[in-house]
């Protein structure tokens, strides 16, 4: 490879040389390149193939607005990274990367034939030829996804640590070029506390690229950007972010930071304890944008190979990476700013083999410029064609007639760059996120900031100001506008004088494409998705009338640039192509991210075991150590069962079940929600929370409650316990405490505040021992002496009282229908608490039981569990819990939704149970229930489901539990339950529910 | 009766060390007494007062005495943190008697973790949205919170502006502790891994 690296200029250190791999092949660069730069500086600008047609891909741009030039970074299978654009990721020792798209190599790619048949794939070819019959997409998928495509994704997962960090700040200051610089100066000196982030790993923007020419306060750009920054860094209120880039803005000043911690250094450099990536969630009172403007292309015939480049990057790989990014470059513009850069890049060693400019008139000084410098100038002349295949090595170049066709003879120039100048547009998109609108500027021939819906101000060229002093300017008063919108007062910031030559893009011939003037125009818009300008004209033909649809069609702008450099160039295109304006046409919808964040920044450190709490009870650890199973709880994790060495889990549950009934159980209740209630009005308050009365239960006594919402649904269940007149202990179902507890405070906050009632959860004060079986009473009075058995405390009360000095509350309260004693004591004594019944137990054989058994025994007895038996749509009636709703109290929550026309008619699914003909058939859980031995064809009419279903160990036969339509009235009917898998319905009796029941289960 | 073992209790991080790390050190401060205040704020400060020899707290901070503090939940909540051995709740009982305000022992819901150093502002600023900047979470701040998924109050000393108590539910701990670990592991905390491994339902 023949070398580009210029001796001297540019933020890169020759003496630190640094090897890397491209495809395997080594290149050598140094500190402070980009893979770009090292690659341009080594002669090569073809870095992979575009998506559709694996055409030649080279490298456009000089930062995250880069479409074409990405590569597959890293080779392990699980730090592999795909779509990393070489314009943007810093070369380090021992770096690998691929070109993406090209099989076997970037040479020779078998997908080339794609291109050969470029005329037959037009805009909307897959939505076309791929729709066959339903289905048929699963097929083709595969196969056009491998063809078609960009990087590979890791097949495994990131070792790397990734983090969120919260932020507040009074400035935010997006973009660390001159406007973005100046603003951070202006509003630190305030005092406001202040967060400059940048994109690249310099600060200083276009000023890195600018000629020595320039100068600041008479230092040139470079060492005046390094002595700014000193000063931003030395203030404590600054911080100042490199490689992060601000990806979305969102309500309330909301913006979301990407940085990139260490992914430009060697693996062996990087800092053991960094994360690889943070994304900072910051809140700015004020936030200035100054992200810069993105030069666009011009579409002309065979615009896409590699070596036409845009023309100020062109210029910032010279000045900024020391690098002739060509030896002969031939300039194509249609604004003074190209002009600019043909100078520079003459006086950075290169020759202009020409430069061609497609208006009408140019400014008399620069034709003068040009031909004192010996430029071969084509003025209102466009290019027609080009040459090269790895590389460009000719355009084609004729005059443009006052029609804007060409005419006249065709020039053949050579050439190793063409450098492209379409005019700037202004780096709109976070504006455009923050709501604010755009308007279309005819001088810059693009979008800029028309009015703010947020706090936000736009400085530089972003705000559509190209020029050098009035971005600087422009900075310092966004900066001190925004330190005052955040309550500081203005700051004098020092004068700076400045000197240069710069010419800009402020005034720009409108121009999107160049005709060819033959019958064959293949012009790319959008270099990434092969896009080319015919094809946004067929879109239109084909009716896709608006940008939005167009966009979709042809896939302009959805690839990982979202259309930086092609957007306003398309929509310029489709506006010709209508004959309406731009305006009219308006753009698409900027959204957030401004480009692809990872899913590891966006992961953070909410991961793995990180991602979800994981809650246990006080006696979580002695129920790992006695070997149980575990289910899920919303965030609790609940012994479900505990099975025994060899034993199934299915096994488990049927002998602890048994257990149960025949000796004594134990379950952990831990996680039942609790909430204390408390004031004169308490039992008001649950008079009209709950559907049943609570006037009169007296002191230690307890009772059932089902909670409705305002639509009459059952919403929760539980026991209420009376500790004091105006004293209450709440519990609620494990899943459901935190919804009840809201639902609460709602309903005292804004609907009875003037009740005199406060409620504080105790979920986790109280650790629960629930224990039941026939011989309870035996182990309670092992303990606690006499008092508590059957007779001293009936069913459905509460006694409170002391166990080696440890507070005790113990309850009768059954959710199995058998005898039972719920006990409480305080959470960190819940070890110690179960360890004693444990052992004292164990001479009653006490049998730990899960979740599954807990599930199996309320079955047995009938007892509703609320979110299995219930959906949301279930009233006490449909759970024939008549009982359980009060005629004589006042108004409740729910109350008058009960006697609605949908809630009171007659078939309504009820609550039923369901005993198969053959006992040892169970049922499945949420099959249907329907009036027919065999299944019907669809749609099957249906009775109900099945809503619980066990093979009871203590009835010895199946029962279930189920929802069917009028089943109060149905006792004793039959009815069928469907298998899975087309098996034979099977045939079972409507019940009552409660098989404990004498002669219920005969 | 037969005779009983002796009781112990267990705090939730009981099976967790202290960390440090550079500039930041964690510990749990286990089995202090909490205690929950309801009702009207004039009232409650009364009790605060006659009890604890306390301030009323102002939104958003905490007061303190020699034995105890105070932190403003709500504008009708406050939280009375002390010693072990403190029988707060029983004393706020006789004080707030009959003047319709709610006291709540909840010396067993919460724990708290201690996090102390240079670096714990930017430690906690991985996990709270709140601005924690020591111009604004100033001396005796309190906040109610959420850390990832986890509701807690988060308050800094009044008398050390890098010393903070987070106060979590009993159950949430070990995940707290493990994710403030894991956001202290850039400064030198080792990470910790999360009580797991449990055979969970097919």
């Amino acid at each position: 490879m023949s070398t580009y690296r210029l001796d001297k200029g540019g933020l890169i250190d020759r003496t630190k040389p640094l090897r890397f791999t491209f495809d395997g092949k080594p290149v050598l660069g140094f500190q402070g390149d980009t893979i770009a730069s090292a690659m341009i500086a080594n002669g090569q600008h073809m870095i992979g193939r575009s998506f559709k047609y694996h055409r030649p891909r080279g490298i456009l741009g000089i930062g995250s607005e880069e479409p074409a030039a990405l590569v597959q970074m890293g080779d392990g299978n699980a730090e592999t990274t795909p779509n990393v654009r070489v314009t943007e990721q810093e070369v380090f020792a021992g770096l690998s990367v691929r070109s993406q798209n090209a099989w076997p190599s970037l040479g020779f790619d078998v997908g080339r034939v794609n291109d050969f048949a470029w005329r037959f794939i037009p805009a909307g070819f897959y939505y076309k030829t791929f729709m066959g019959p339903p289905g048929a997409w699963m097929m083709f998928e595969p196969i056009i996804r491998a063809a078609a495509g960009l990087g590979k994704s890791p097949t495994e997962a990131d070792p790397d640590n990734y983090e969120h960090v919260n932020r507040h700040c009074d400035v935010l200051v997006i973009g660390g070029g001159p406007a973005g610089l100046m603003a951070a100066e202006a509003a630190s000196l305030s005092g406001a506390r202040v967060i400059l982030v940048d994109e690249s790993n310099q600060l200083g923007g276009q000023l890195l690229g600018e000629t020595p020419e320039t100068t600041l306060n008479d230092q040139d750009p470079i060492k005046w950007v390094s002595a700014t920054e000193a000063a931003l860094r030395a203030r404590e209120n600054v911080t100042i972010l490199n490689r992060t880039t601000a990806f979305g803005y969102y309500a309330e000043n909301f913006v979301g930071l990407w940085e990139k911690c260490t992914d430009h250094l060697a693996p062996a450099d990087r800092p053991e304890r960094a994360p690889r990536e943070r994304l900072w969630r910051v809140r700015a009172k004020h936030v200035v944008l100054a992200t810069g403007a993105i030069e666009r292309s011009l579409a002309f015939h065979e615009n896409d190979r590699p070596g036409i480049m845009l023309a100020s990057a062109a210029q910032t790989y010279a000045y900024r990476y020391g690098t002739l990014p060509g030896k002969n470059v031939l300039v194509f513009a249609n604004n003074d700013a190209a002009w600019t850069n043909a100078f520079a890049l003459k006086e950075a060693g290169a020759s202009i083999a020409g430069i061609v400019d497609a208006r009408p008139s140019v400014d008399a000084g620069l034709l003068a410029k040009a031909a004192e410098a010996g430029i071969d100038l084509f003025p209102r002349s466009g290019i027609v064609g080009t040459k090269g295949h790895a590389r460009v090595k000719q355009a084609s170049i004729r005059t443009l007639g006052d029609d804007g066709q060409p005419t006249g003879a065709t020039k053949q120039i050579e050439c190793d760059l063409i450098a492209v100048s379409g005019g700037y547009n202004p780096n709109v998109s976070l504006f455009s996120q923050s709501r604010g609108k755009l308007k279309y500027d005819e001088n810059i021939a693009g979008f800029r900031p028309a009015h703010s819906w947020q706090k936000e101000t736009s400085a530089g060229s972003c705000n559509g100001v190209f020029d050098l002093a009035s971005c600087l300017t422009e900075g310092v008063k966004a900066g001190t506008h925004a330190a005052m919108a955040a309550g500081f007062k203005e700051a004098k910031v020092p004068a700076l004088t400045l000197k240069s030559n710069q010419k800009t893009a402020a005034e720009t011939y409108e121009l999107w494409d160049v005709p060819s003037g033959t019958g064959v125009q293949r012009a790319w818009v959008d270099l990434q998705n092969d896009v080319t300008a015919k094809d946004l004209r067929l879109a239109v033909q084909e009716g896709y009338n608006s940008v939005e649809h167009a966009k979709r069609y042809t896939t302009m702008g959805m690839g990982t640039d979202q259309g930086k450099t092609s957007g306003v160039t398309a929509f310029g295109i489709l506006a010709q192509t209508m004959g309406k304006s731009i305006l009219e046409v308006g753009v698409t919808t900027y959204r957030q991210p401004y480009k692809s964040v990872s899913l590891g920044a966006i992961a953070g450190q909410h991961r793995g075991e990180l991602y979800a709490p994981r809650r246990g009870t006080p006696m979580h650890e002695w129920h790992r150590e006695a070997g149980a199973h575990f289910e899920t709880v919303g965030d609790w994790l609940r012994a479900w069962v505990y099975p025994k060495t060899g034993e199934t889990w299915q096994r488990a549950v049927q002998r602890e079940s048994k257990a149960a009934r025949t000796g004594i159980g134990i379950l952990d209740a831990s996680t039942l929600g609790k909430i204390d209630i408390r004031g004169k009005d308490s039992r008001e308050f649950l008079n009209r929370i709950y559907t049943n009365a609570w006037s009169k239960l007296g002191i230690g006594k307890c009772r059932y409650g089902l909670m409705l919402k305002e639509d009459g649904m059952v919403f929760d269940d539980g026991v209420t316990t009376c500790l004091a007149d105006d004293h209450f202990h709440m519990t609620t179902t494990s899943g459901g405490a935190a919804g009840v507890l809201s639902h609460l405070e709602d309903y005292l906050q804004t609907e009875w505040p003037d009740l005199d009632v406060l409620c504080t959860s105790v979920t986790e004060e109280w650790a629960v021992s629930s224990i039941c079986g026939p011989k309870c009473h035996q182990l309670i009075a092992d303990l606690f002496g006499d008092g508590y058995g059957p007779d001293d405390m009936p069913f459905m009360t509460m006694k409170e009282t002391e166990l080696e000095g440890v507070p005790v509350r113990i309850f009768r309260i059954s959710f199995t229908g058998e005898h039972s004693y719920e006990i409480n004591v305080p959470s960190e004594y819940g070890r110690w608490f179960w360890d004693v019944l444990m052992e004292h137990g164990a001479q009653y054989d006490i049998t730990p039981y899960g979740t599954e058994a807990m599930h199996l025994l309320r079955a047995e007895k009938g007892f509703i569990i609320v979110g299995q038996e219930t959906d949301g749509t279930t009233t006490p009636h449909d759970l024939r819990m008549d009982w359980i709703v009060s005629q004589k109290k006042g108004d409740f929550v729910g109350k008058r939704s009960l006697f609605r026309s949908d809630t009171v008619r007659k078939d309504r699914p009820q609550f039923v149970g369901l005993l198969t003909e053959d006992g040892s058939k169970v049922v499945d859980e949420g099959a249907h229930v329907i009036a027919t031995s065999t299944e019907p064809a669809p749609p099957v009419p249906m009775l109900g489901h099945v809503t619980s279903s066990y093979y009871s160990p203590n009835i010895q036969r199946s029962i279930a539990l189920a929802m069917v339509k009028g089943g109060g009235d149905r006792m004793g009917e039959t009815v069928y339950v469907t298998q899975r898998g087309n098996g034979e319905p099977i045939k079972a009796t409507i019940t009552d529910v409660d098989f404990l029941a004498e002669g219920a289960a005969s | 009766m037969t005779s009983i073992k002796a009781p112990f209790k267990q705090a939730p991080l009981a099976h967790r060390s202290p960390l440090s790390g550079d500039g930041v050190q964690m510990k749990e401060w286990p089995h202090l007494n909490k205690t929950m205040l309801r009702g009207d704020l004039k009232k409650l400060g009364a009790a605060v007062k006659s009890v604890e020899k306390a301030k009323t707290p102002a939104a958003n901070q905490s007061t303190y005495s020699d034995q105890c503090a105070v932190h403003w939940i709500g504008p009708d909540t406050l939280m009375v943190i002390a010693g072990e051995d403190a029988a707060l709740a029983d004393g706020f009982s006789k004080a707030l008697d009959g003047k319709a305000c709610q006291v709540t022992n909840i010396t067993n819901n919460y724990t708290v973790i201690e996090l102390s150093g240079d670096k714990a502002r930017d430690v906690l600023q991985k996990l709270s949205t709140l601005d924690l900047d020591a111009s604004i979470f100033v001396k005796g701040s309190v906040a109610g919170t959420t850390f990832a998924h986890s509701n807690v109050v988060l308050a800094c000393r009044f008398d050390k502006p890098d010393t903070f108590h987070i106060v979590i539910r009993r159950s949430h701990a070990d995940y707290l502790w493990c994710l403030i670990a894991d956001a202290g592991y850039e400064y030198g905390f080792d990470k910790q891994a999360i009580v797991a491994g449990e055979t969970l339902r097919q």
